[in-house]
């Protein structure tokens, strides 16, 4: 973690260009005020949402949103096939999704980022047997996977992380790798190993700054796909379990209406798309700034 | 750095090389397999998935019955009444306690012209028993053998008792197989291309495609009203709708209420459905916790409406039940009556019982029974028990179920059984006798009266203990029951068609208009 | 790491230096899919039992220790195991539980359609994302390029079994202009092939405008730029070729997630290719069907990253020298 310091180090002198920077983005305003509404949302849940999430009432379900016909207001956003408020369930949804997106995506990252960086710096024997491990991983169905955790550990929150942790690092890892196999004979690496930088020192100093702008978008990506891939596993019944709410649950379960109660996928759906739109957007916000090069153009 | 881009043309030329064979060879199959037109009237039916094989002594999943019935025959076989009909046997007897014996229908030819005779039904009969078959077909547990006594009688030798082998053999176990073209082709030919005595002779089978069938001409029962029996796998409703609508298939079967919700209302497409026998019950480990106590169990019943239940999740397409019997099954006594359901009496059970506030557990079923877990459980919470639900997939379910672990499923959990059969028999054969693998039950009379139906043969003294059975049943309740599903099938206006009651496919009888 | 020194002094080598490194990933290659044998192996080992799922429920135990004899579980796991390797060298991968067929047989009638489906979705992909991520890139910061990578972004954050949905729905149900599943003509491949593209044309198009974007700030494009050259003659004499570095790495990833993770698109179109056969054999427990199924996905990718390896080779001098 002490790149992060050096890295942080430059950027703290011209804390007001990153604000600026971030300000001249409107799109970038936007996607991260709505990043941190969603995030308000998953924090104040308990409070914001007008229903227990799980509360059924098996006489009102499938109803439309309140401005269709046949909707009412005590369900803005309609019930779903077991009469459950959706509005509700959103907002208690955007826990789970945002927990298991960011977990899983940081436990991916940081082992992709070490794999990446030492089997493209070190080479030889590490790379081969890294990047070795990164085929065989990316070879395996990760529902396989999945299902062998499931079928061995049980279900549960944290072992859908563990899943898409575990199946996720490897694009972090090869996208690093490649990058620094050419940044490894750039002019100031030789530069410094000829003054007798050692291979750590190398590796964070002057390789991870510089490779942060693909983790940046790696990670965004894979904080927006792990959110989906949660979706695919419930989809399968490998996911959180049901009493758990999450979007991906409420979208597999309003996948079958979608032809006559569209808003019972539609909605968690959009909640998903747009999260996962504002995350992507917020990387490339922090992307822009993280990036060097970024400001000489 | 200098060099222009030459490589980089060379590698999008590579990438692509990837993948333009790889457009080109599908393509030039698919051409095939279009070519090959139909001719006639043809019957079209999409199904929720293929067969698996084409032996019907190798199978045991509906979607392959579903297509083998249309194919093969069995010793006997159900009338539209539902009744045991002659099939392959006109007529039945028990010369002895162990020993069924079958008068076979003289005449009958496999589709290669091969003779169904005793030696054929003999030999088919201990193919399926044979290890070496490894056929998943378990309902001839108790045959040991098949003999040919002359060339249209066949005795079945069983090692203990079995009043209902003739139901059984309604079923594959009853299949000819003609040894000939077995001996010939050997099994893995015979899965390619099966040939038996049904209305209907194999075409094709392009997995994942479909399944073609031709009307047997030669048929015992008559040649079938049209030229040609498709079977189409569709996994999907949505997918199903559209084929139904833009005319690639006649009738959808196998759909859920919530699947033929979605179908419902459009243009050109109606929603039939019709009895059905898969009984749905919550199993209750009565060894352990809470539903030690059976004013718990009673309790569980009395909180679960049932009839709300099917009105809202299964779109009112089932029938409550009384206990585990669906009512088409032979020893279903229709003077038992559901359990009223009331959740003051479920609360009051429970205080008695030293569970005031209720108390928590879960409640496992299968990831396909989401909504009718979740519907239960939340039904369980207004009477103050809190069932957390499970979802496993169908792998890990069996795997539990059938487990030395009878607690593998946890303390409650949704079950079904389709009773074949249709002899109650099937439906308590495996979980409440205590020493059987599902049961989590130990209760002397039960076992008393279990032994009483499996092992007499007079259907009154069968129907006696069945009648005591279900009176014990409803009374200690290790079960909470609930409901036996219907069969539901969207059609377009051309075939007019009836299912039998089993809801297997067998499409014979249809008629299509032209 | 004193190779590149060595090598940098003898650049003819570079020939036989390839030949080797073809060498030296084909014996890595039969390493690699020994591991995932192996793994496949013992992981569908833990996730259930086959015997329970082909019988029914009412079976008995001694019904079941039966069919568990004759399918030759029932024999010590090393036993199996070793026969199973024994096995894989002249391709003997037994017969699948549930269809009773030979394993390669079931395999290999799938491939086709597998092949004709994520071959057809990487070419709108690429044909989509190489002119959107370009046109962005050139675009940096104005309107064209925020409108490109939104709409690309969109496309990124939905799930694909929900855009294939939507797709059948507005073209199957409502306009009936496209079937809704099933394996046939031209006709029936658009919405799956579509709908597999949509993720992966965000990922290279990302992809590709972020690493333009980085070559065209660097020093070497400015030189271009001062001695004349227009902005066009840039991208494609100096860009593209330096951006197709990651680019390529990524195509190559995307060959392994359209190749397995067309998984929700074949379930949603019925299409009948292999990753709807891995998932059902999964949840079959189809021991063999499984292991064979998971060594061709293997085979598939090894494949692949040997031929984003080489191209390495070939787009990058500097990588080349210490290859």
């Amino acid at each position: 973690m002490t790149a992060v310091t050096t890295t942080a180090a430059p950027a703290a002198v011209s804390r007001p260009g990153l604000l600026r920077a971030v300000l001249r983005n409107k799109l970038g305003v936007l996607a991260v005020s709505v990043l941190a509404l969603v995030v308000l949302a998953a924090v104040l849940a308990p409070l914001l949402a007008p229903y227990d999430p799980n509360a059924q009432d098996l006489l009102v379900r499938l109803r439309p949103p309140a401005w269709s016909s046949g909707g009412s207001s005590a369900h803005p956003l309609g019930t779903d096939q077991l009469g459950r408020d959706i509005l509700s369930r959103l907002i208690h949804g955007a826990r789970v999704s945002l927990l298991v997106g960011a977990c899983a995506a940081l436990l991916s990252g940081v082992l992709g980022a070490v794999i990446g960086l030492v089997a493209g710096f070190l080479g030889g024997w590490f790379d081969r047997i890294l990047m070795r491990l990164a085929d065989i991983q990316l070879a395996f169905p990760p529902i396989l996977l999945a299902l062998a955790i499931v079928g061995f550990l049980g279900s549960g929150l944290w072992y859908v992380v563990l899943v898409l942790g575990l199946t996720g690092w490897v694009s972090y890892a090869r996208v690093l790798r490649s990058e620094v196999l050419s940044l490894r004979t750039r002019d100031f690496v030789t530069e410094a190993r000829a003054i007798g930088v050692t291979d750590p020192a190398i590796m964070r100093r002057h390789l991870l700054p510089n490779v942060l702008a693909p983790l940046a978008t790696i990670g965004t990506l894979q904080v927006a796909s792990a959110i989906v891939a949660e979706a695919s596993l419930s989809y399968l019944g490998l996911g959180v379990p049901k009493q758990t709410v999450t979007w991906g649950g409420m979208l597999s379960d309003g996948q079958l209406y979608l032809g006559t109660s569209w808003w019972v996928a539609v909605f968690p759906g959009l909640a998903l798309m747009i999260t996962a739109l504002a995350v992507n957007l917020t990387g490339d916000v922090l992307r822009d700034v993280a990036d060097p090069k970024a400001y000489r153009t | 750095m200098a060099g222009p881009s030459p490589l980089s043309r060379r590698t999008a030329l590579r990438l692509g090389g990837l993948a333009l064979p790889a457009l080109a060879l599908p393509g030039a199959l698919t051409a095939c397999g279009t070519a090959t037109g139909s001719s006639g009237r043809v019957l079209r039916v999409a199904q929720t998935a293929d067969p698996k094989t084409l032996d019907p002594q190798r199978q045991g999943d509906l979607m392959s019955m579903n297509v083998l019935v249309n194919m093969f025959d069995t010793l006997t076989t159900r009338d539209t009444g539902n009744r045991l009909a002659p099939g392959l046997a006109l007529s039945w007897s028990a010369p002895d306690p162990r020993t069924w014996r079958f008068r076979l229908r003289p005449g009958v030819r496999f589709h290669n012209g091969e003779r169904c005779d005793a030696r054929a039904v003999a030999f088919s009969v201990n193919r399926l028993l044979d290890p070496a078959t490894k056929s998943p077909i378990v309902e001839l547990r108790y045959v040991r053998e098949a003999v040919a006594v002359d060339e249209l009688t066949v005795d079945l030798k069983c090692s203990q008792p079995d009043p209902i082998i003739p139901a059984k053999v309604s079923l594959f176990g009853g299949v000819a197989v003609p040894p000939g073209y077995l001996q010939q082709v050997g099994s893995a030919g015979f899965a390619k291309h099966p040939v038996g005595t049904g209305p209907f002779t194999f075409g094709e089978f392009q997995r994942d495609h479909r399944l073609r069938m031709r009307a047997n001409p030669a048929y015992w029962g008559g040649k079938p009203d049209y030229d040609e029996l498709v079977f189409l796998p569709m996994p999907d409703p949505s997918s199903a709708l559209a084929a139904l609508q833009s005319d690639e298939v006649d009738i959808v079967a196998g759909l859920t209420p919530d699947a033929a919700l979605q179908i419902q209302g459009y243009r050109g497409v109606e929603i039939k459905h019709y009895p059905g026998i898969r009984t749905f019950y919550l199993s209750l480990d009565t060894t352990a916790g809470p539903l030690r106590d059976v004013r718990v169990r009673q309790a569980l019943n009395h909180a679960v409406d049932v009839p709300l239940l099917i009105k809202a999740v299964l779109d009112g397409k089932a029938r409550e039940v009384p206990t585990m019997f669906p009512r088409e099954s032979f020893g279903f006594d229709p003077a038992i009556t559901p359990y009223p359901r009331d959740v003051g009496l479920a609360k009051r059970l429970l205080a008695d019982a030293g569970f005031p506030d209720g108390f928590d557990t879960t409640l496992t079923a299968q990831t396909a029974d989401a909504n009718v877990a979740e519907a239960i459980s939340g039904l369980l919470a207004k009477a103050g028990v809190r069932a957390r639900v499970e979802l496993v997939d169908t792998g890990t379910y069996s795997s539990r179920l059938t487990s030395a672990n009878r607690g593998a499923l946890g303390p409650i959990y949704l079950g079904a059984s389709t009773g074949w059969t249709l002899d109650a028999e099937s439906l308590v054969q495996s979980n409440v006798r205590h020493d059987r693998r599902q049961s989590r039950w130990h209760n002397a009379e039960a076992d008393r009266l279990v032994d009483a139906e499996e092992q007499s043969l007079a259907p009154a003294d069968r129907q006696r203990a069945f009648t005591g059975l279900q009176h014990l049943l409803k009374q200690e309740a290790p079960f909470v029951f609930l409901y036996q599903i219907d069969n539901i099938y969207a059609v377009d206006t051309r075939p007019q068609w009836q299912p039998g009651v089993v809801g297997v496919l067998a499409m014979a009888g249809a008629k299509v208009r032209s | 790491m004193t190779a590149p020194a060595v090598s940098a002094v003898r650049p003819p080598a570079a020939g036989s230096g390839v030949l080797r490194a073809v060498v030296s990933k084909v014996v890595t290659a039969v390493v690699v899919l020994f591991f995932v044998a192996t793994a496949a192996f013992f992981l569908v080992r833990l996730s259930g039992d086959p015997v329970k799922l082909i019988l029914p429920p009412d079976a008995t135990g001694q019904q079941e220790a039966t069919l568990r004899a004759s399918l030759g579980l029932d024999r010590p796991l090393l036993t199996q195991y070793l026969d199973y390797l024994g096995g894989l060298p002249r391709l003997q991968l037994g017969n699948s539980l549930v269809y009773d067929q030979p394993v390669a047989e079931v395999l290999f009638s799938r491939v086709p359609a597998t092949l004709e489906l994520a071959g057809s979705a990487l070419v709108i992909a690429l044909l989509l994302a190489i002119p959107a991520g370009t046109f962005a890139a050139l675009r940096r910061g104005r309107a064209g390029d925020t409108g490109v990578m939104t709409g690309v972004l969109i496309g990124q954050s939905t799930p694909a079994f929900w855009v294939g949905i939507l797709l059948v729905l507005v073209f199957a149900v409502q306009w009936q202009v496209l079937p809704a599943s099933g394996y046939g003509g031209p006709a029936h491949l658009v919405l799956p092939a579509v709908t597999l593209a949509v993720y992966s044309v965000a990922v290279i198009a990302r992809l590709l405008r972020s690493s333009l974007i980085d070559v065209l700030g660097s020093d070497f494009i400015r030189t271009a730029r001062a001695k004349g050259l227009g902005t066009g003659g840039i991208v494609l004499a100096h860009g593209m070729r330096n951006a197709a570095l990651p680019v390529v790495t990524v195509v190559g990833l995307e060959v392994g997630t359209l190749l397995g993770g067309a998984i929700l698109t074949e379930q949603v179109f019925s299409w009948p290719g292999l990753g709807r056969l891995t998932v059902e054999a999964i949840q079959n427990r189809d021991f063999p069907l499984v292991q064979a199924a998971v060594l061709f996905f293997a085979a598939t990718f090894v494949v692949v990253n040997l031929l984003v390896d080489l191209s390495y080779t070939l787009l990058d001098p500097r990588v080349r020298v210490t290859s």
